[in-house]
């Protein structure tokens, strides 16, 4: 009953983006179990246009695009969830220990690498990452997060900031709860939630970095299946055999539309309830 | 829907001259209703709301938040909240033309022009980075784009008029230079520009100090006179509206509810919820007097009940009051109220 | 006379912007004495929010003193003791950034029972729940969101929350300014009845003299950051030395003095 009403409330491009995302999540868990194909080794013959036994085709190499495809989605969203997650996580505290901190030199220092991180270029900073760590799963893991939480430590200065000075935080003081009271029950949780709905828009964002990383050769690599990795493979055969290009690039389009549909109608949604 | 209110011969009159002919009024407004979309669909904001506006007449909306007055003087110049605000029903007509459904390029000729309008954010109205002077010319020549010396000459006297000192210096000077009562009294200007015969003030002193809001109110009365407009003000205060207008108007929860002469009202209020309304606020004569207080809360907008808006906060209310539609608005000599008890009260 | 429940002494406040130092108080004395309801009255920019932070401490002074029930006031970033909380409590002027968000009534209230009065989680809730009732909270209304209360409901919260520190001193910012009128008379009765059976002083701001006038059995004038005139509120009401004062007192809608009506067809 109450999830009825409460989906009837809720807003329909959020609706639609959840959809489309809970489709592209069954495709791509499902992809890899259900098909006899190997995502890796090809078993079929190569550069097999578009049929009924292999929906997207095949590539250069004998696989399935399509069970490729949505192996490679798979592994970027986990990939995007957890750099997202721990950005989120490490970058939210950092940025509400700024937004209190006032004027110490501790925080001075935070915000010293915080700006500093965020005026650079993200993808000649991921890059340089990639370069020292490697192109490899590990690799663009840490280039994401280490560029990555430095925004959301932005994102949680300014609102802690905010919240600190808000007059339920004053009254919590005035009413004597010690510093970590005030800071966990009553700053936190208020900081915590638009961090959350930044999250939400930034992993549009970091699916699409990773795909970008792969696709310049600095990030997952051939043979795992990776979208950015499979669309910089097909480029020169686009002309031959445009779909070993064309339907990942489909799917992470989908992908990244559903989760930014997702974002905007979360966003709404937490902003007029 | 009380057919009966929709003939003009029973028209709820906001002009105390109970004499003067329909053809007469500046305005009349008969059974507008006017309705919002929100998330859950279409919402209805005023119910069915019968008025005059005589010329030269002056009409007080009274009434809290979310008693629809704001949302009423905007469909009055055809300004309601473009996605989804619309009058559902209902006639207005100005001096004789139908303004309901006109089409935005006609709605030009009317806004700011015969009617003028002061909104309830002056900082929101004026622009912050354009001079002051600017801006009253755009309203002085209605958005020709040539202005000559004689619409400068016209921006001078509207400065005058609104009693602004120094007024060669303010027209070089932005919003955010002057002070809040200053920049209502811009903002008055601007709608008097084209010299309507009608102002409509929303909420015009709310977020003023007291001693501006009284040198804002005293303007009003004054420029009324000077100009021999007809002036409609909203406010949740009582005490503004009877400084400066002849007739009250109280509404609750989307319905208007009493009209009469403010004297009057102020004397005897018909309407429980103007009775209730007048007693919640401190007595000059006697300050220490308890404040009566209204039980619950108003109730929002989309949640009315059934029967009359009031009943479930009043304190006369009856099992006839509970039941039916919100009552229509009944004559009582020059007087109207929408309570079904009122006979009892006179 | 019995001994000042609050004492601020040639109190001067200036906060610092990126123009230089803006002075906000210059030079305030002020005594109210335990169980008193004294207002402070004035228009924006006076300067009165700034005592009334700076008498419960969240605003630090520039020189002269603060001294409420005895002891200097403690700045509200250091360290506050039980003691302190069961001095002063304030009630602020936004109904919509005075609860936190993220939590329900009876979770505030009761939050303020437990860190206040060291009640066990059940205690704690059960007094929160007796101080939600005294103040019109109904049980279901404490179990709701925050989000979906109106802003008298809020300030009723706020009231009871700062109620459950049991103050000896209750410094009201503005409280009604933000409500409705029919809202704002229950929520002055409210206060009004809290002073008289808690026996607490009430410091009252407001720019509304008729609320002053309600409340306050003393009252100070103030303008651009001193007090022009203070007395028993009667006579600085009915009788104002200062002409700031009367100009005040004159400018109060149906005051008498503007009421004027053109040469509309008012026919009787």
């Amino acid at each position: 009953m109450r999830w009825a009403s409460r989906l009837k409330d809720a807003d329909r491009m959020f609706l639609i983006g959840a959809l489309l995302l809970a489709l592209i999540v069954l495709a791509s868990a499902l992809a890899p179990i259900l098909s006899s194909f190997d995502p890796v080794r090809g078993t079929s013959p190569p550069m097999r246009a578009p049929s009924a036994g292999h929906l997207f085709g095949t590539d250069n190499l004998g696989r399935d695009v399509f069970v490729r495809a949505f192996a490679a989605t798979r592994l970027d969203m986990m990939l995007a969830v957890v750099a997202v997650g721990v950005s989120l996580i490490v970058g939210t505290l950092v940025g509400a220990v700024m937004g209190m901190g006032g004027r110490s030199k501790v925080s001075g220092f935070l915000n010293l690498v915080v700006d500093s991180i965020n005026a650079f270029p993200f993808i000649v900073l991921a890059l340089g990452v990639v370069a020292v760590v490697g192109p490899s799963v590990p690799g663009v893991l840490s280039a994401i997060i280490l560029t990555g939480w430095a925004r959301y430590a932005r994102v949680a200065r300014a609102r802690t900031a905010v919240i600190a000075d808000a007059d339920f935080v004053n009254a919590a003081r005035l009413l004597g709860y010690g510093r970590s009271r005030v800071m966990i029950r009553h700053v936190f949780p208020n900081v915590y939630s638009e961090s959350f709905a930044f999250a939400l828009s930034e992993l549009v964002i970091v699916i699409l970095a990773i795909a970008s990383l792969s696709f310049l050769g600095a990030g997952v690599r051939p043979p795992t299946p990776e979208l950015g990795a499979m669309i910089s493979e097909g480029r020169i055969m686009l002309t031959r055999a445009w779909w070993i290009s064309v339907f990942p690039g489909a799917v992470l389009a989908l992908a990244a539309l559903s989760i930014q549909l997702i974002a905007d109608g979360y966003e709404r949604m937490t902003r007029y309830a | 829907m009380p057919s009966g209110l929709s003939t003009e011969s029973a028209q709820p009159r906001g002009d105390a001259d109970g004499a003067g002919r329909p053809a007469d009024d500046l305005l009349a407004v008969s059974g507008v209703s006017v309705a919002l979309r929100r998330r859950v669909g279409e919402v209805m904001v005023v119910d069915t709301a019968n008025f005059t506006i005589a010329p030269n007449g002056a009409l007080g909306v009274v009434g809290e938040s979310g008693s629809g007055k704001s949302m009423l003087s905007r469909a009055l110049i055809g300004t309601l909240p473009r996605y989804g605000g619309r009058v559902t029903r209902g006639s207005i007509r100005w001096q004789g033309r139908e303004l309901v459904g006109l089409p935005e390029k006609e709605w030009r000729t009317i806004r700011g022009t015969e009617i003028g309008y002061v909104p309830q954010s002056s900082m929101a109205s004026l622009n912050p980075i354009l001079p002051i002077g600017e801006q009253l010319l755009e309203a002085v020549s209605n958005g020709r784009r040539r202005a000559d010396a004689e619409h400068r000459a016209r921006v001078l006297e509207l400065l005058e008029l609104v009693r602004i000192p120094r007024a060669k210096q303010v027209i070089g000077e932005t919003a955010g230079q002057l002070s809040g009562g200053m920049r209502q009294r811009v903002v008055i200007a601007a709608a008097l520009a084209q010299r309507p015969k009608l102002l409509i003030l929303d909420e015009p002193t709310t977020a003023l100090d007291v001693t501006v809001q009284a040198g804002i109110l005293k303007l009003i009365v004054e420029l009324r006179r000077e100009l021999g407009m007809a002036v409609m003000l909203t406010s949740h205060d009582l005490a503004v509206i009877e400084t400066v207008c002849d007739n009250v108007m109280t509404m609750y929860a989307g319905a208007v509810i009493e009209i009469g002469a403010t004297g009057a009202v102020r004397q005897q209020p018909l309407h429980p919820y103007t009775k209730a309304l007048m007693g919640s606020r401190v007595d000059q004569a006697d300050p220490a007097k308890e404040l009566l207080t209204i039980p619950g809360e108003p109730p929002t907008t989309g949640n009315w009940p059934t029967g009359c808006r009031f009943w479930p906060r009043c304190p006369s209310a009856i099992d006839a009051c509970r039941v039916g539609e919100q009552p229509a608005m009944g004559a009582y000599g020059e007087r109207w109220s929408a309570c079904i008890r009122t006979e009892e009260f006179l | 006379m019995t001994e000042p429940i609050i004492t601020v002494a040639d109190l001067h406040v200036t906060f610092a912007t990126p123009r230089g130092d803006v002075p906000a108080v210059r030079g305030v004395d002020l005594v109210v004495a335990p169980g008193e309801t004294v207002g402070i009255v004035g228009e924006s920019g006076s300067g009165k929010s700034t005592l009334a932070r700076a008498i419960v401490g969240l605003v630090d002074a520039q020189s002269g003193s603060v001294t409420v029930d005895g002891r200097p006031v403690r700045p509200v970033h250091g360290r506050r003791s039980r003691a302190d909380a069961a001095t002063v409590q304030m009630i602020f002027q936004d109904p919509y950034s005075s609860l936190n968000p993220r939590q329900r009534p009876i979770d505030a209230v009761a939050e303020a029972v437990h860190v206040c009065q060291r009640l066990d989680r059940k205690a704690s809730r059960a007094r929160a729940m007796e101080l939600l009732g005294s103040v019109g909270i109904s049980q279901a209304q404490c179990r709701m969101k925050t989000r979906s209360l109106s802003g008298g409901q809020r300030q009723r919260v706020s009231i009871a929350r700062a109620l459950a520190a049991e103050p000896k001193i209750l410094v009201a910012d503005e409280p009604t300014s933000a409500l409705d009128q029919s809202i704002a008379a229950s929520l002055l009765n409210l206060l009004r009845r809290i002073q008289s059976e808690r026996g607490i002083a009430v410091v009252f701001i407001s720019h509304d003299l008729g609320v002053v006038r309600y409340l306050a059995h003393r009252v100070y004038v103030m303008k651009e950051g001193v007090f022009v005139e203070d007395g028993v509120t009667v006579d600085v009401f009915e009788a104002p030395r200062h002409e700031y004062t009367r100009t005040l007192v004159s400018s109060v809608p149906g005051a008498g003095t503007t009421v004027a009506h053109g040469h509309a067809p008012a026919q009787e």
